[in-house]
């Protein structure tokens, strides 16, 4: 009753307040009568920030990755999970379709071969140019000069396909005419009772095995029972044999093991590895019968434009989207991987995690080093003592030791990758914290709140952080490009985020094998990570300077 | 009212700071101390300004912390509102601390440059509302206009309420720090050299603002300043330290017609005088040697090496304080013969 008198009177205080200041109250009169509007600290720093060139376009580039990295999920690029095998290394391009480069490679090696089997007519100088290429390595110089010279000769007519050479020409340039790509989406089941739709991933298993034991041409459920249950055995058994591969294991041993883990994952557990593995073969079974049929109506030359959306059902109930494209008029402007997975796309998904780890890593660490070194900083004595000497040991074990046994104890996941280098990366803001705090502590101001009684916390985080805080912040921004290259680190041993997530760094450290022949997997990565960390470095500077009220640089 | 029924509001019974300094180098050396204050004792009267002057490092804000508890005291006692402050619990220090405000030497460093001056100056106040300890609960609103109130008693426009310290000059933060320290109403104001770090012409500003809040809020000031002009002007008593003992008490207007302690008389004889004719003749006492260090124990007086007319007795004897004259005493062994202590006090 008390409590909700206070309340209400807090409230009405409120509004009270919000009254007087739109009527000006709290931007006071001057001695001319005009309203003097207050600047809050976060205002006044925006003012400040906003005379700052470089931070502003710093800050400005940050939230292009911050929106660009939000909104992947509904900009048009292709998906960055979609292996295409035959797209595999596309270089970059504007203009041309993957069909495209796709032809001009096979034609490039064509005449590369042709070459070296003599039909390719070439001056002795330019011979040995291009055996020089080849001593040293760069067969792309090679391929470009071979296809250039072989176009001419064709188009001359001094140079003539072979028989099987024509054939493999013909055949590419059909499938690139031809292949599609079909994706299907939102799977759903439509209940015949009461029509209802629901995603396959909720329905239970009986339903889920009814439906499965229809799209494979209506047969027995038991059948399918038994292939689901020898189905998830198989993939219990690959766990655990890749879980013991150094030790030498019979197969009883193996036998006893599934079954334990079984045990282990009770009856529910099996049921569920069960329907998703039935969910994901319902899924092939439509996309391969969606590719079968969409096939065979262009066969039938009915006229269907690229690419085509559409809403279809199968097998009586299921109703999905479906996605269709000509799989080789696709564009790649910044080229593929060696899975045939669009660059861009990952780079883009792979900014997403990148960007994630630094911020949530920054922000942990400065939670936890704010914590920490301000308790050591202001309490001194036993307080400061420990805590320091704890930071002293974690310091001496080596960093990536630590997050690498972190990872490999908890097993690797985004999560335990934030854990694992939170728990590490607050060291040096806790000194830092720590130093800033011993140094202010004895100011008059602190001396002041302490004799109007303010406690520990008060003066802790009213007084004492908001002073450090500009070195915080500074060291916080300089903190994110950090974290995001030991994420790159990790993913590069393999520790990181693991495929077919992408980060950043995996994409970096992923594109260092056939680093000269497909530099784009390397460079545009790069270029985006380092333009994004150079921003981050200006941002921050800008931040510091705008979050300290005294900075000289106000007008 | 007459003097004996007035009972002093502060009182300050033998209080002595000592801080321990290591000792480096040298094994099993025994820890020497600073002895910054070294027993000292004094009353402060409701309504009164006690002056406190001394040279630098002579122990006055160390004095002065130690009222306020910033610093714990060594041994002796401070007695306000009948409770001895070094004893109490922290609630009861709180609630002592809401009637004992200060204000400090430095207008540039006592004022956090984060904040406000609406925040600094109301920030005493939020603190004790939020532990409820003021006789009234305060709304937000009602903080705010307490603010805007104490702003416009200071002399500083409310319309600057928004602004950042470093917006400000000197004077007009002291006077900012004066605010906070009227917040919550206290009854005893302890300045650290308030006005030092100021202007001569702003300082008469700050200390006639400090007189005028004394006769309208009944304000008793304890008042540091190595100053002699400032401490004639505002106080009514004064206390003359030297290496953390004070050596000679009395009325304003007696020590300065009739010091008695040879420490008083230099600080007076070096205080310039504004009149030529004056300054021209009169004769200064100047003080040979430096302050001694105060790390070390005295068993004679405490102004024995720089005493112009010493005697042997100084050396190895601490002086007792004397009684001059009324309300005037004084610790100098060449007192004895002419005013002998009572029997009860040898
Ligand atoms: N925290 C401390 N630790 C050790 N010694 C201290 C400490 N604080 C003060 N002192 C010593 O105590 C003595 C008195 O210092 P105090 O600050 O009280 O002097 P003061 O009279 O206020 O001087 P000023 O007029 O310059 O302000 C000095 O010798 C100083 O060195
Ligand atoms: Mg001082």
């Amino acid at each position: 009753m008390k409590f909700t008198d206070r309340f209400k009177k807090q409230i009405h205080d409120r509004e009270e307040m919000h009254k007087l200041n739109k009527a000006g109250r709290n931007g006071a009169k001057n001695e001319f009568n005009q309203t003097v509007q207050g600047n809050s600290l976060s205002k006044d720093a925006w003012r400040r920030l906003r005379k700052n060139k470089a931070a502003v376009v710093g800050m400005c580039v940050v939230i292009l990755y911050a929106i660009i990295s939000l909104c992947a999920g509904i900009l048009p690029i292709y998906s960055y999970e979609e292996i295409i095998i035959d797209h595999q290394y596309l270089p970059p391009s504007l203009t041309k379709t993957a069909g495209e480069l796709m032809l001009k490679r096979q034609l490039s090696e064509m005449y590369a071969t042709s070459w070296r089997q003599g039909r390719l007519s070439v001056t002795e100088e330019e011979d040995a140019m291009l055996n020089n290429w080849i001593t040293l390595d760069d067969t792309n110089k090679v391929w470009n000069w071979c296809y250039e010279e072989g176009e001419k000769q064709r188009a001359a007519g001094t140079y003539v396909f072979s028989a099987s050479e024509q054939k493999k020409y013909d055949r590419l340039q059909d499938s690139i005419k031809n292949d599609i790509q079909v994706t299907i989406n939102s799977v759903r089941w439509v209940n015949p009772e009461n029509g209802k739709s629901y995603k396959l991933d909720n329905l239970d298993y009986d339903t889920l095995v009814s439906i499965y034991a229809k799209a494979l041409g209506g047969i027995d459920e038991q059948k399918v029972r038994t292939s689901l249950e020898t189905g998830v055995n198989s993939q219990i058994q690959t766990e655990v044999k890749t879980k013991n591969s150094e030790s030498e294991l019979t197969a009883e041993d193996i036998q006893s093991l599934v079954a334990m883990e079984k045990d282990s994952l009770g009856e529910d557990g099996v049921q569920a590895k069960e329907k998703s593995l039935a969910v994901d073969n319902i899924n092939v079974l439509i996309q391969n019968a969606m590719t079968k049929q969409i096939k065979q109506e262009i066969k039938a030359g009915t006229n269907k434009e690229f690419p085509y959306k559409d809403t279809e059902t199968l097998f009586d109930d299921i109703n999905f989207k479906v996605e269709a494209s000509l799989k080789n008029s696709r564009r790649y402007i910044l080229g593929t991987d060696n899975l045939g997975r669009d660059l861009l796309s990952r780079i883009i998904y792979g900014g997403r995690i990148s960007i994630l780890i630094g911020i949530v890593g920054t922000i942990t660490s400065l939670f936890i080093g704010i914590i920490m070194g301000s308790l050591a900083g202001y309490f001194g004595g036993r307080v400061d003592y420990y805590i320091m000497r704890f930071v002293d040991v974690l310091y001496g074990l080596p960093y990536m030791l630590l997050v690498i046994i972190c990872m490999a104890i908890f097993g690797t996941n985004i999560l335990n990758l934030f854990f694992a280098l939170a728990m590490v990366s607050w060291l040096t803001i806790a000194r830092m914290v720590r130093g800033q705090i011993m140094s202010l502590k004895n100011q008059e101001y602190i001396e002041a709140a302490r004799s109007m009684g303010a406690g520990g916390w008060r003066i802790i985080f009213r007084h004492l952080v908001p002073n450090s805080l500009s070195v915080i912040i500074v060291y916080s921004t300089l903190r994110v490009p950090e974290f995001i290259m030991q994420e790159s680190f990790l993913s590069f041993l393999g520790l990181g985020v693991q495929a077919p997530l992408a980060s950043w760094g995996s994409l970096i450290g992923d594109s260092t094998q056939g680093m000269t022949k497909y530099p784009w997997r390397l460079v545009y990565p790069a270029i985006v990570m380092t333009l994004f960390l150079f921003s981050m470095n200006f941002f921050g500077d800008g931040l510091r300077d705008a979050f300290d009220p005294q900075s000289k640089n106000m007008l | 009212m007459s003097e004996s029924v007035k009972k002093p509001i502060l009182e300050v019974k033998d209080l002595k700071v000592h801080f321990p300094i290591k000792s480096s180098g040298g094994l099993r050396k025994k820890d020497a101390v600073i002895r910054a204050v070294d027993g000292i004792s004094f009353d402060v009267y409701p309504g009164e300004t006690l002056g406190i002057v001394g040279e630098s490092g002579c122990g006055k804000s160390t004095t002065v912390r130690a009222i306020a508890q910033l610093t714990k005291p060594t041994s002796g006692q401070v007695i306000f509102q009948g409770k001895d402050l070094c004893k109490v619990s922290k609630h009861e220090l709180l609630m002592a601390r809401q009637n004992i405000q200060m204000i400090f030497q430095d207008p540039y460093a006592s004022l956090d440059p984060r904040m406000t001056v609406r925040s600094i100056i109301a920030e005493p106040l939020i603190i004790y509302n939020k532990r409820h300890l003021l006789p009234k609960e305060l709304s937000p609103l009602e903080i705010e206009t307490r603010v805007e109130d104490l702003m416009e008693r200071v002399g500083l426009n409310k319309a600057f309420k928004n602004r950042y310290p470093h917006e400000f000059s000197g004077g007009q933060r002291q006077r900012i720090g004066i605010a906070r320290a009227l917040a919550l109403n206290p009854e005893v104001i302890l300045a650290d050299e308030p006005v030092s770090a100021l202007d001569v012409s702003i300082q008469a500003q700050i200390l006639n603002l400090l007189r005028e809040l004394q006769k309208e809020l009944g304000l008793t000031f304890l008042f540091i300043a190595h100053d002699l002009a400032v401490i004639q002007y505002i106080s009514d008593k004064v206390c003359v330290m030297y290496l953390g003992k004070i050596v000679e008490t009395s009325e304003s207007v007696e020590l300065y017609s009739n010091p008695v302690h040879p420490y008083t008389k230099a600080l007076l004889s070096a205080a310039p005088i504004p009149d030529p004719e004056v300054e021209r003749k009169r004769r200064r006492i100047i003080l040979t040697g430096d302050v001694p260090s105060p790390d070390k124990e005295h068993v004679g007086c405490y102004f024995y090496d720089r005493c112009p007319n010493k005697m042997d007795k100084c050396k190895n004897h601490i002086p007792p304080m004397f009684t001059v004259g009324p309300h005037h005493n004084c610790a100098c062994w060449q007192l004895e013969e002419k005013f002998p202590l009572a029997e009860s006090e040898k």
